[in-house]
C-alpha cells in the first residue's frame, strides 16, 4: 500500500509539479481529475491543494481587479467542488478566498476613500454623511466580534458593512444629478481633485470593474499582492494548525486522566504528545478496522511508513509516539469500545468536517464510539482546524458519506457470499455524527474551545454571507 | 514557505527515478480478435461499447492516466475509424489530456501477434512498457508491480515480462462463456511455469513438463483473472517478431515461451493483486459483473457518481440508483437499486427500474419494467414494455408491449413491432451492410409478429445466426435457474468453443470455413508440412502442440486432419499426379496421423472420420473419385476396419445431402465388393486399383 520510492503514479507532488509548469486550465483539469480518482484525499491535502491552485489563479489571472478575481477563484472553485463533494475542506478554502479577495478590496476601498475623504471633508452632501455612516458601522461591526475574535475583525466585519452601505450607494447615483458624467469624472478625480462632483467618486470607486484601466494605477495593483498574502497566509493557518489545536490540550487533559480515541489522527496525536508533555494520563486507542487499522498500529509503534502516502505535507513525517512521551497506551479492538468507554474520563476524536449545526463528518466507526460516549456520559471532544468547519448544513447527510474499497469489508475472493445482496457491500469511510453529540470543538481560531451551541458563529466568522452558495 | 520546501523535497525525491528517465510507455490493443460481443462488434468497436455509460476504452486510458502513463500508443483493430473519430474529440486528445501523446496507430493485423510484430518493426519502444487489452475495469496501483519488475530484470535479464493477475474467488470463471486459464506458478520468485487454457464445466487437463515439478513449490491456480496487462521489456517483442507464427497473448506466446524455457532462458513472472479492482469485459458474462460492480458502486475510485469520465452529474441516491442532474423522471416511476440513469433521458409513469443500466438521451415509456436490462444510448422503449436481462443496443426502437427475453441482444437501430414477443436468448440485429453471415432463421425473428408488420417500416429484422459465439451473456447467479439454462445450452457448447476464437473481421482465407480458427490455422500448417515432406512423427509432436494451444478436443483434430489430408491429396492431384499415386503416397505417410495416439480408435471416430472426409470432398472437384480412393486405401492399409466403412455406408448422415450423396456415389461399387467380398481377396483389390 506504501510505495517508498517516489512514484510515477500521480497524487500530490506530482500536482505541484503540474502545477509549476503547466497553464491554469490543464493544472485545474489535473487536480480535478485527481480529486474524482481520489488520487489526492483527506481534508488536509484537499485543503493544501485547493489553496495552491487558487494561489495560482490569482496570481496567473489578468487584470486583476477584485470582480474578475472573484468570477474567476469561484469559476475554478465550481469545478472542484464538483469533483469532490465528499470532501467539503475544498469548498470551504474557496470560500476563506473569496473571502480574502473581498476583504482586500474592502480595505481598498476604504483605504481610498478615507484618504481622499480627509482633504474633501468640507464637502457637504449624501456622500459625507453616508461616509459617517460607513464609518460607524464599520466600528460598530468591529465592537462585536473583536471580543470573540481579534484576527478575524477584519474579515467579519465587511459582511455587515456592505449591507449597510448599498443604500447610500443607490441613492447617491440616483439622487444627484451631476451622475451624468460619471466616466469623464475619473478623469477628473485624478486630474483635478477639488472639482470632484460629490457623490460620483463614491458608485466608481465601489464598482471598480465600470473603469478598470483608470483604477489599475492606484488600486488593484496592491489588490493583487495582498490576496496572495492572504492565501499565503492560509496555506501557513492549514500546516500550523495541528500545533495551534494542540496550544489547547493542557486546559483540556488533566493527570490521571483515560482518554479514548479512535483511528489514526495527527492532529488528536499532537493533542495528547502536547498534554503528555506535563500530564500524566492514559490512552485507550482503538484501531478503525479495516480502512485505518494499519495506520494506526504504525501510528502507536511509530514505524510511520504508512506516512509515506501521505506524499510528504510538511509536519507529517515527524511524530514520535504517545509512548515515548511517557504516556501509557491501550490498543483495543473496535468491538471492545463499549466495554472501555465506562472508564473513560473524556473522548477526543479528529473529524473529517464539521458542519455549521455541530453535526460532524468522520471516520466509520466515530458514531459507534460516541454513542458509547453519550450512553456512559463521558464527554465528547473533537477537533477540527477552521479548513474542516464547513458552513453546509446537512440536508442529505448520505451525500457526504465517501465509499472506500469493499473489498476490505468482504474481499472478492469470498465474492459468493455477495450474490442475491442487491445493493451490495459497501464500506463506508465515514459516518455521519448528527448534531448535539458533541460537547467540546477545538479549533485553531482564537476562541480555541467552543461548544457545539456556538459552532455556528465561529464557522460563520470564517464565510462572507455571500459565498456560502458557489 | 513550507510548500516551497516541499517541492524541493518533492524534486529531491523524483530524483531518484530519474535514472528511469524515459516516461512510461504503454500499448493499448483494443481488439481482441474475438467476437464475443457479436452482434454488437459488427458494427462498432468492441473498444467503444458503453459500461456503465462510459466506452470501454476510456476505462483502460484512465487506468493508465491514473497510474501516470505518459506515451500511449493505441492499436484500433477493427473499426479504426470509429475509434480514431471518438478518440480525437475525447478529452484524450485535448489539449488537457493527461498524457503526453495519444497515437493511433494502424496495421493490417489478424490477431495480437500481428500488432505485436507491427509493433516491434515501428522501434517506438525502447525501455519498459505496458500492455493492455482495450477493456479492462481496474484501479490497482500499478507501481509495486513496476517497481517489483525492475528490480527483478536488474538482477535478471532474461525476466522479460510480468503479468498482472487479479486474485478472485476460486470458480471466477465458471458461469463465463470463456475460457478459463490456468497458471501453473512457482510462488516463491513469482514465475510463472506453465500455462493452459481450459473451458469451463470441462475436467482440466494439463501436460506440465516434469521439469517443472521439481521446483520446491508450484501452484496450480485457475482463480486469477487475467487483465491481460503486462508490463514487457522490448525483448518481448523481438520475441513476438522471432515466433511470426503465434496469434494470442496467452495461448500463442505465453505458452510459447514458457515451453521454450530450455531453449531461450526467458522468464515470465506474475504480480499478483489482491486488493482493488482489476478486471476485463472479456465476454458478456463479464460485462454483466462488471456492471453489477458499478451498480452496487464497488469499484470505488472509478464509481459512476464519482463522474470520473467527462461533464456528467450523476448522483447516488440512498436507495441505491445512481441517476444524472440531467434526468427527467415521472414520479410514480418506481427507480430500483442498482440502477443507472444517463444524461437526458426521461422515463414515464408507472416504470418500474431495477438493476439496469439506462444510456444517455433514452426515451422510455410509460409502465415499463426493466429488469437488469442494458439500455443503451439513444434507445427508445415504447410504453408497457418488458425487458429481462437483455441489452438494447444504441437507437434502437422496440415498440409497445413488447417483451423482450432473458439475454436477447438487440443490437443498434433494430426496429422491433409494438406487441412483439423476442424469445430468450435471440439476437438480432440490423443486416444493412453486413454480408449474409450465417444462415438466417426467419423462425426467430423478433419482428415477424402478425400485426407488427405494418407499423415496422425498415427491413425485415434479421436473425444474425452464426453459431459463432455464445448467445447467453449471462448465466444466472442461483443454482435453481442454472440447471434450466444449462440444458439449452448444452447442445451449443460443443460446436461453439472453437468457433468462439474466430476473428472479429473476415480473413483473406475463404478456401476454409472461416469460423474456426483452430482449424484453419492446424489445417494449414499440415498442409504445409505434408508439401515439406516431413516425417509424421514430427507432424504428429505439432498436432498435439496445436491442439494444446487451441484448447481443440478430439473432434475438431480429426476434422482438421481430414481436411488436411484431402487438402494436400487435392493438390497432388492439381499437380498433375495421378489421383491413386496422390491418395496412396499421402495415406502411407500419414496413416499415423489417422491413427495418432490418443485418437479415439471406436468405429463411431472412423465413421465420423469418413464423414469429413466426405463432406470436405463435396466442396473439391472430382471430389467422388478421391473419395473412392481414400477409402480403398484406408481400407488397404488397414487403418481403418471393414465395419467402419459398413457403418459409414449405412450412416444417413453421409446420404442426407445431394451433394453428399453425389460424392459417395462414384463409391457405392467399392462398398458392395467389401459386404460381398471374403478377408483375403485384399490383393486383388490392390490390382484392381492399380487397373483405374
Amino acid at each position: 500500500m506504501a510505495p517508498t520510492m517516489p512514484s510515477l503514479t500521480p497524487g500530490f507532488t506530482t500536482f505541484q509539479r503540474v502545477l509549476s509548469t503547466e497553464s491554469l486550465d490543464s493544472s485545474t483539469t489535473f487536480l480535478v481529475s485527481l480529486l474524482k480518482r481520489r488520487q489526492i484525499k483527506g481534508s488536509k491535502r484537499c485543503a493544501v491543494a485547493t489553496t495552491l491552485l487558487l494561489l495560482r489563479t490569482v496570481e496567473l489571472t489578468k487584470q486583476a481587479d477584485s470582480d474578475r478575481l472573484i468570477q474567476r477563484v469561484s469559476e475554478v472553485g465550481k469545478k472542484l467542488i464538483e469533483a469532490a463533494p465528499h470532501e467539503p475542506a475544498v469548498g470551504n478554502i474557496v470560500r476563506r478566498v473569496l473571502g480574502i479577495i473581498r476583504d482586500e478590496d474592502e480595505d481598498d476601498l476604504v483605504g481610498t476613500r478615507t484618504g481622499e475623504d480627509g482633504s474633501p471633508t468640507s464637502e457637504t452632501g449624501s456622500d459625507s454623511i453616508a461616509a459617517l455612516e460607513l464609518a460607524q458601522s464599520r466600528a460598530g461591526s468591529h465592537s462585536i466580534p473583536s471580543s470573540l475574535s481579534t484576527r478575524t475583525a477584519a474579515k467579519a466585519s465587511p459582511s455587515p458593512q456592505r449591507g449597510t452601505t448599498r443604500p447610500p450607494l443607490m441613492s447617491s447615483h440616483t439622487g444627484v444629478p451631476g451622475g451624468a458624467r460619471p466616466v469623464t469624472s475619473m478623469f477628473s478625480i485624478i486630474s483635478h481633485p477639488t472639482m470632484r462632483a460629490p457623490g460620483v467618486d463614491s458608485p466608481t470607486h465601489r464598482s471598480g470593474t465600470a473603469t478598470p484601466q483608470m483604477t489599475a494605477s492606484g488600486i488593484l495593483s496592491n489588490l493583487r499582492p495582498e490576496v496572495i498574502k492572504g492565501i499565503k497566509e492560509i496555506i501557513d493557518e492549514i500546516n500550523a494548525a495541528d500545533d495551534e489545536i494542540s496550544a489547547a490540550a493542557l486546559e483540556q487533559i488533566h493527570p490521571q486522566e483515560t482518554i479514548v480515541t479512535y483511528s489514526s489522527s495527527l492532529t488528536v496525536q499532537r493533542f495528547l504528545l502536547k498534554a503528555a508533555s506535563k500530564r500524566k494520563f492514559t490512552v485507550i486507542h482503538a484501531e478503525a478496522y479495516p480502512n485505518n487499522h494499519l495506520k494506526t498500529h504504525a501510528l502507536l509503534t511509530g514505524t510511520h511508513d504508512t506516512a509515506e502516502d501521505e506524499d510528504n505535507l510538511p509536519n507529517d513525517s515527524f511524530s514520535k509516539p504517545l509512548t515515548s512521551a511517557g504516556i501509557s497506551v491501550v490498543m483495543i479492538p473496535d468491538s471492545a469500545v463499549f466495554a472501555v468507554m465506562s472508564r473513560a474520563t473524556k473522548v477526543v476524536l479528529d473529524a473529517h468536517a464539521v458542519l455549521t449545526d455541530g453535526s460532524l463528518v468522520a471516520v466509520s466507526g466515530s458514531k459507534a464510539v460516541i454513542k458509547a460516549a453519550r450512553f456512559h456520559r463521558v464527554p465528547v471532544l473533537v477537533v477540527a482546524p477552521t479548513y474542516k468547519l464547513s458552513p453546509a448544513y446537512p440536508y442529505e447527510p448520505h451525500e457526504l458519506i465517501e465509499y472506500g474499497d469493499a473489498g476490505k469489508v468482504l474481499p472478492f475472493q469470498d465474492r459468493e457470499l455477495c450474490t442475491g445482496v442487491e445493493t451490495g457491500v459497501r464500506n463506508p469511510l465515514y459516518d455521519f455524527i448528527e448534531a448535539g453529540h458533541v460537547d467540546l470543538f477545538v479549533t485553531n481560531q482564537v476562541p480555541a474551545v467552543v461548544s457545539a451551541g456556538y459552532l455556528y458563529r465561529v464557522v460563520r466568522e470564517q464565510y462572507h454571507d455571500e459565498d456560502l452558495q458557489i | 514557505m513550507p510548500p516551497k520546501n516541499q517541492k524541493s523535497a518533492g524534486g529531491k525525491g523524483r530524483s531518484g527515478d530519474d535514472s528511469k528517465e524515459e516516461p512510461l510507455a504503454a500499448v493499448i490493443v483494443a481488439d481482441s480478435f474475438e467476437t464475443r460481443f457479436a452482434p454488437f462488434t459488427l458494427e462498432r468497436p468492441r473498444c467503444l461499447l458503453p459500461l456503465a455509460n462510459v466506452p470501454l476504452i476510456d476505462y483502460t486510458l484512465e487506468y493508465l492516466a491514473s497510474a501516470g502513463v505518459q506515451l500511449v500508443y493505441i492499436y484500433p483493430g477493427a473499426h479504426a475509424d470509429q475509434v480514431e473519430t471518438y478518440l480525437e474529440a475525447s478529452r484524450w486528445k485535448s489539449s488537457n489530456s493527461p498524457f503526453d501523446s495519444l497515437a493511433i496507430l494502424r496495421c493490417i493485423a489478424s490477431s495480437v501477434g500481428d500488432i505485436m510484430r507491427d509493433l516491434d518493426q515501428k522501434h517506438l519502444i525502447a525501455g519498459d512498457f505496458i500492455v493492455v487489452s482495450g477493456d479492462i475495469v481496474s484501479n490497482f496501483p500499478i507501481e509495486p508491480a513496476l517497481r517489483q519488475h525492475k528490480n527483478r530484470r536488474e538482477k535478471d535479464k532474461n525476466a522479460i515480462m510480468t503479468m498482472i493477475l487479479r486474485e478472485a474467488g476460486p470458480g471466477a470463471y465458471d458461469y463465463g462463456s470463456g475460457i478459463v486459464p490456468t497458471f501453473v506458478l512457482d510462488p516463491t520468485k513469482d514465475r510463472c511455469l506453465h500455462y493452459e487454457e481450459s473451458f469451463p464445466g470441462t475436467q482440466f487437463t494439463a501436460h506440465i513438463d516434469p521439469e517443472i515439478l521439481k521446483s520446491s513449490e508450484t501452484d496450480v491456480r485457475q482463480d486469477l483473472i487475467d487483465c491481460r496487462l503486462d508490463i514487457c521489456t522490448p525483448d518481448v517483442l523481438s520475441l513476438w517478431s522471432d515466433n511470426f507464427d503465434n496469434q494470442a497473448p496467452r495461448k500463442d506466446f505465453l505458452f510459447g515461451v514458457l515451453k521454450d524455457y530450455e531453449l531461450n532462458g526467458k522468464t515470465i513472472h506474475t504480480y499478483i493483486v489482491q486488493d482493488h479492482y482489476a478486471s476485463r469485459a472479456a465476454d458478456f458474462w463479464f460485462y454483466n459483473a462488471i456492471s453489477q460492480d458499478f451498480q452496487r458502486g464497488l469499484v470505488t475510485s472509478l464509481a459512476v457518481e464519482n463522474n470520473v469520465f467527462g461533464d456528467t452529474h450523476y448522483h447516488r441516491s440512498q436507495g441505491g440508483y445512481v441517476v444524472d442532474r440531467a434526468v427527467i423522471t415521472a414520479r410514480s416511476t418506481k427507480l430500483g437499486p442498482g440502477s443507472i440513469v444517463g444524461p437526458g433521458s426521461s422515463i414515464g409513469t408507472r416504470c418500474d427500474i431495477k438493476n439496469s443500466v439506462v444510456g444517455q438521451r433514452c426515451q422510455i415509456g410509460k409502465g415499463t419494467s426493466l429488469d437488469g436490462a442494458y439500455i443503451w444510448d439513444d434507445a427508445t422503449i415504447g410504453n408497457n414494455v418488458k425487458i429481462l436481462r437483455a441489452i438494447i443496443g444504441n437507437e434502437a426502437f422496440i415498440g409497445d408491449g413488447c417483451t423482450i427475453g432473458e439475454g436477447a441482444l438487440i443490437s443498434y437501430g433494430v426496429k422491433v413491432a409494438p406487441g412483439t414477443i423476442v424469445p430468450a436468448g435471440s439476437r438480432i440485429c440490423n443486416p444493412q451492410g453486413e454480408p449474409a453471415y450465417g444462415p438466417k432463421n426467419d423462425a426467430l425473428v423478433g419482428g415477424d409478429a402478425g400485426e407488427g408488420h405494418a407499423y415496422i417500416d425498415n427491413e425485415e429484422d434479421d436473425y444474425w445466426g452464426s453459431r459463432a459465439s455464445r448467445l447467453i451473456y449471462e448465466k444466472p447467479e442461483f443454482a435453481a435457474s442454472l440447471s434450466t439454462l444449462d440444458s439449452d445450452l448444452s447442445e451449443d457448447e460443443f460446436s461453439s468453443k472453437g468457433g468462439s476464437r474466430s476473428q472479429s473481421f473476415a480473413t483473406s482465407m475463404s478456401d476454409d470455413d472461416p469460423t474456426d480458427r483452430f482449424q484453419h490455422d492446424t489445417v494449414a500448417i499440415l498442409v504445409q508440412r505434408m508439401q515439406e515432406g516431413k516425417q509424421a512423427d514430427d507432424m504428429l509432436s505439432e498436432l498435439m502442440g496445436l491442439r494444446f494451444s487451441g484448447g481443440a478436443d478430439e473432434t475438431q483434430v480429426r476434422k482438421a486432419v481430414a481436411v488436411a489430408l484431402m487438402k494436400h491429396i487435392h493438390g497432388q492431384i492439381e499437380s498433375g499426379v495421378s489421383p491413386a499415386e496422390a491418395t496412396r503416397q499421402a495415406l502411407t505417410a500419414y496413416n499415423t496421423l489417422i491413427r495418432r495416439k490418443g485418437a479415439d480408435q471406436a468405429i463411431e471416430a472412423q465413421v465420423a472420420f469418413l464423414l469429413d472426409t466426405q463432406r470436405d470432398l463435396t466442396r473439391r472437384r472430382e471430389g467422388g473419385k478421391t473419395l473412392l480412393f481414400v477409402i480403398k486405401d484406408l481400407y488397404d492399409l488397414e487403418i481403418f476396419g471393414e465395419e467402419a466403412f459398413a457403418d459409414w455406408w449405412a450412416d444417413e448422415r453421409s446420404s442426407s445431402d445431394p451433394d453428399l450423396a453425389a460424392v459417395r456415389q462414384q463409391s457405392a461399387p467399392f462398398i458392395e465388393w467389401l459386404e460381398n467380398a471374403e478377408s483375403e481377396s485384399e490383393s486383388e483389390s490392390g490390382s484392381e486399383e492399380e487397373d483405374e
